[in-house]
Parts: C-alpha cells; sequence; structure tokens
C-alpha cells in the first residue's frame, strides 16, 4: 500500500483532495465560516486575510463561504450529466453493436452528426429555444456528449464479440443478455471508467464555462462560474474575487486529469 | 472518386435536413403559444377565436410535416427572417460581424498549428527522454486551465498591473493579442499532446526509419517524410477540433468584448430572440459539415487509398 503511495505521489495527492473536495460538498453547512449570502456594505471588498482568507466580494460576502458552498453545485451536477450520458452510451452502443448492418450505419450516422457539432451550438440552441434553467443546460451537454460515448462503447463491444471467452461462454450455453451484462460489459469497464474520469474534468469546464457565461446556474448562487463572473467585473479592484475561483475549477479539473492519465498508463 | 464524391455530398445536404429538422423541434417545442404571446403584448385579451385566426393565417394549424416543409422552403432559400430586437435582416446582420470572429479563430488556428507541430514532434521523437516528460506532465495541468480563467489572468496582468494591452474591443491588430493569445494557449495544449502521439506512432514505421538510416538531411526529412505521412491525421485534427474552435471563440469574444459573431450568437439568447439563434445556429452548422466535406476530398488527395465510399469510423 505504502509503495503504491510512493510511486504515485501526484495520483494520491488528487484522489486525496477529490475525497476532501467531496466532503466539503456534503458538509458545506456546517464547515463554512460565514454564511454564504450574508451581505455587508462594511466590509465589501476586502483583500484577503485571516478573518477572510479568500477577501469579500462588491456586496461584503465571504468568498472562502461561498467557494465552499459552490462546491456542491459546481462539482455534483457533473456526475449526474455523466452517468446519464454513460448510461446511454451502454445501452445504445450495445444495441447498436448488435443490430444488422443498415440500422448500425444509421446509428452511426446519427453521432456522426451530434460528434461534428460544436457542444456550444448545441447549448446555445436548446437553452435559446427551450429558456433557461439548469434542466435544459443539461439536457444540451448530456446531447452534446452521448454520442461519442455510443461509438466507443459500440467498438469496445465489437472488439469483445470476438474474443474467446465469449465464445466459450456462449458453448457453455449462456446467450442474450447475459453474455452482455456478465462478460462483456465488466470486460470493458476499465477503458469506459478511465474514459469518464477524464471527461469529469473536461465536463467541470463546461458546465462552469457556461455559467460564467451566464447561461447556467445564476446570481447570487455561489457556484465557480458565477463568482468567477463577478469576478471578472471586478477585475480592477479586487482580482482575488476571480482568481479564487477560477483556481477552485482548475484544481478540480487537474485532479481528475491526473488520475485518469495514470489509469490510462496503467492498460 | 467522383461516384463517392456525390455520396458524401447527399451525406451533407442529408445531414443538413436532420439538423435543420432538429432546430425545427427545439423551436416548436419552446415554451409560449406565438399568436397569444404576440396578442399579449400588443396589450390584447387573447380571445379563443382571433387566437384561432391567427394560427390559421401564420399556418400554425398545419401537421407538423407541413409546418417543417414551409420553414424550411424560406430557410434554404436563405431568408432567415429579422431580428426580432433590431428589426434588421439575420443574415446581413451575421455577414457584418462575419470579420471578427474569423480573424479570431483562423489567427489562433494558424498559431496552434505553428506552435505545436514542432514542440509535438520534438517530444515525440524525444519520448521518454526527461525534457519529454516535464513538458508532457505540463500538457496534463494545461488541459485542465479553464480558458475563462486564463483569459481573465492575461487580462489582468497584460491589461491591469501592466497595462501595455488593449482588453475591450477590436479596432487594432493589438486588440487582437490577448484573446489570440488565451485561444491559441488553450488549443496548444491539446494539438502537441496529439501530435506527439501521432510522432511516436509514425517515427516506427518502417519507411520512416529507412529515410532516418539513409541520413537524409533534415530539411528534407521532417517535411517531405515525418510530416508528410501524418498528413492525414494531423487532418482529423484540424477537423476534429473546429468544434471546439467555435466554442472557444464564444468564450473570448464574450470576454474581450469582441464584436463578434459569436458574441452576437451567445447574446441573442439572453434576448430570446429565435430568429437570431435559429439563423446563427444552422450557418453555424452548414460551415461545419462543408468544412468536413472539403477535408474529406482532402483525405483522397493526400493518400490515394483511402476510399470515401467507407464511412469515417471505419478507416
Amino acid at each position: 500500500m505504502i509503495s503504491i503511495i510512493r510511486a504515485n505521489k501526484l495520483p494520491t495527492a488528487a484522489l486525496l483532495y477529490i475525497i476532501l473536495l467531496i466532503i466539503t460538498g456534503l458538509a458545506a453547512p456546517w464547515i463554512s465560516p460565514y454564511d454564504p449570502f450574508h451581505t455587508n456594505h462594511q466590509q465589501k471588498l476586502l483583500p484577503p486575510s485571516i478573518a477572510h482568507p479568500f477577501g469579500t466580494d462588491y456586496l461584503g460576502r465571504d468568498l472562502l463561504s461561498r467557494v465552499i458552498h459552490g462546491t456542491s453545485e459546481s462539482v455534483f451536477p457533473v456526475f449526474i450529466v455523466l452517468s446519464v450520458v454513460m448510461l446511454i452510451g451502454l445501452l445504445v452502443g450495445t444495441w447498436s453493436a448488435f443490430l444488422g448492418n443498415k440500422l448500425d450505419m444509421l446509428m452511426m450516422s446519427l453521432t456522426d452528426i451530434f460528434t461534428a457539432l460544436p457542444s456550444m451550438l448545441l447549448t446555445i440552441v436548446v437553452v435559446g429555444f427551450l429558456g433557461f434553467g439548469m434542466e435544459n443546460v443539461y439536457f444540451a451537454v448530456i446531447l452534446s456528449w452521448w454520442a461519442k460515448y455510443v461509438r466507443i462503447i459500440r467498438g469496445l463491444i465489437h472488439d469483445v464479440k470476438k474474443e474467446p471467452y465469449i465464445t466459450a461462454s456462449r458453448v457453455s450455453g449462456a446467450f442474450g443478455l447475459r453474455i452482455i451484462t456478465r462478460h462483456m460489459i465488466p470486460n470493458i469497464m476499465p477503458q469506459i471508467g478511465t474514459m469518464l474520469i477524464l471527461d469529469v474534468s473536461k465536463v467541470i469546464l463546461t458546465l462552469s464555462g457556461l455559467s460564467f457565461l451566464g447561461i447556467g446556474a445564476q446570481p447570487p448562487s455561489p457556484e465557480w462560474g458565477v463568482m468567477l463572473l463577478d469576478g471578472k467585473n471586478y477585475l480592477q479592484v479586487a482580482p482575488w474575487m476571480g482568481f479564487f475561483p477560477g483556481f477552485m475549477i482548475f484544481l478540480t479539473a487537474a485532479s481528475f486529469q491526473i488520475i485518469g492519465e495514470r489509469l490510462r498508463r496503467e492498460r | 472518386m467522383l461516384r463517392s464524391m456525390i455520396h458524401r455530398l447527399f451525406m451533407l445536404i442529408v445531414t443538413f435536413v436532420l439538423f435543420s429538422l432538429f432546430v425545427f423541434t427545439l423551436m416548436r417545442l419552446a415554451p409560449g403559444d406565438p399568436a397569444s404571446m404576440l396578442l399579449l403584448e400588443i396589450g390584447a385579451v387573447p380571445e379563443q377565436s382571433i387566437v384561432a385566426d391567427l394560427q390559421k393565417q401564420w399556418g400554425l394549424d398545419q401537421s407538423f410535416i407541413q409546418q417543417y416543409l414551409a420553414w424550411a422552403h424560406h430557410v434554404f432559400q436563405g431568408e432567415l427572417g429579422h431580428s426580432f430586437s433590431s428589426g434588421e435582416p439575420v443574415l446581413s446582420e451575421m455577414i457584418e460581424r462575419l470579420g471578427p470572429t474569423s480573424k479570431l479563430i483562423a489567427s489562433s488556428f494558424v498559431l496552434t498549428l505553428f506552435i505545436s507541430i514542432p514542440i509535438g514532434i520534438w517530444m515525440g521523437l524525444n519520448e521518454g527522454t526527461m525534457a519529454d516528460r516535464v513538458v508532457y506532465s505540463m500538457t496534463i495541468l494545461g488541459l485542465s486551465i479553464p480558458l475563462y480563467w486564463l483569459a481573465i489572468l492575461l487580462m489582468y496582468t497584460l491589461g491591469v498591473i501592466w497595462p501595455v494591452l488593449p482588453v475591450v474591443g477590436s479596432s487594432t491588430i493589438r486588440h487582437y493579442i490577448l484573446p489570440v493569445t488565451a485561444m491559441t494557449l488553450v488549443q496548444s495544449v491539446y494539438f502537441i499532446r496529439m501530435v506527439r502521439s501521432y510522432t511516436i506512432q509514425y517515427s516506427k514505421f518502417s519507411y520512416i526509419e529507412a529515410a532516418k538510416t539513409r541520413g537524409l538531411r533534415p530539411s528534407i526529412f521532417y517535411p517531405s517524410y515525418l510530416l508528410r505521412s501524418m498528413f492525414i491525421p494531423i487532418l482529423t485534427l484540424i477537423t476534429t477540433s473546429l468544434p471546439s474552435f467555435f466554442g472557444a471563440s464564444i468564450i473570448t469574444e464574450t470576454i474581450f468584448s469582441f464584436p463578434g459573431f459569436s458574441k452576437y450568437m451567445l447574446e441573442a439568447i439572453f434576448r430570446r430572440d429565435f430568429p437570431v439563434i435559429q439563423g446563427s445556429a444552422l450557418f453555424v452548422a452548414a460551415f461545419i459539415f462543408v468544412f468536413n466535406y472539403m477535408t474529406d476530398l482532402l483525405y483522397f488527395l493526400a493518400d490515394p487509398r483511402v476510399h470515401l465510399d467507407k464511412q469515417r469510423w471505419e478507416v
């Protein structure tokens, strides 16, 4: 155990950070020093100090408390979005791999369209017509990510189909769904898991980016992208307002990236 | 060749029709009935009979397919309607704003290629050395830097602390420096990693090994052997990353108050300006589909072994 940690100092640190982050997100109301929504005009735009380690914003709200409270809103949706994407990928991808030539090709042409289009474009179209609100934003992000997972899972299942152990299980009498759920999917899980972890950092950047653009979470939410947008407007007088939320986005994305890279090297 | 080109062209049209159907469906799903919304806007009571009359006049009582066909008939003739907020034709408003955006995207695209191809090749040829490993670890972190944060940091250091560059607008070349730098830095990280892995993969091929063993001059070896054989993967990289350049341009233009197309498109959703959203979405999609079509043709010119009949995921 210790030797594993010693050989992987950075990935271990990243993992610890993520565990800490999740705890912070769940325990935010108990560990944040101040109320994240409490405004105090005597204390606005204070630089970082011992009382306010991250400083205060233009309404005198404590930025550390806001960053802590923003954790759940900035990080947890990513897991929901990616779970849905993976579920669609597993269902449609496996299904497509077993379809006949024509239907499979149709499915792949459909994924071709969605992978060719910028995710930002899909988001703008969905949010533009259906209106603001987080459900629409999640829907848009899922819409631009599902195709990638369908294609990759379809490809993996295709490769696995030819493996001797699948033939063996078929010969021993297993069939249909059982082969898929017991033999195929567990065998492609390591690849999918690695991809998911690497994509967590991309989806964090996407979702916070949308909030930064004003499409996702809305003020006074302490979502990190929203805070960064506030920080941008006060760049000249209070640069710390934008620095800390942005740094948290970077640190979180980087942690998942480091772990994902490490897992990829393993394969 | 000609047959597969026509096949691809057919697919291009089908793709675009499917996308337009998607946009139309979303538009129809938009909350609110246009007839009663208009009546409320002019202060009238949306009475059932008037609403029904208006719906009949606008063709809203027809079937979904009929409505789509009527709409598509206009759109495919280039009639994208008028902006709700300015009243100007969407098409001309879009064309006005294309200049700054295309300059922004094109210059960061070219810069990205100029930066990442040499660095990526150098890293790939020195795979496993200390220098390669250090730069590679840096790219892992680089992938996680949010573009919007990087742009703000650049804005702060070069616009506020040490104010040498303008941070708002697009009137002079100097206005382009910060936005292009931000976009190029973020995109280069990804490109460097990809070019590095292509180099590792391609330098193992026998004809590259042979060329190296023959002691070819670097001025011949790099351009006509290594880069020539990596042309197709790099072309794929360029095609597949065009969407991300578009996404990056939306963020960059917003941060630097750049009066371009991407910002125009984003702002339309805050005003719920449906004709603008619809027009610019169709325009961007058409541009990307046509761009993909053209690069498909380039594949064939670059490597006659490529069968255009085959779909891309099979190659």
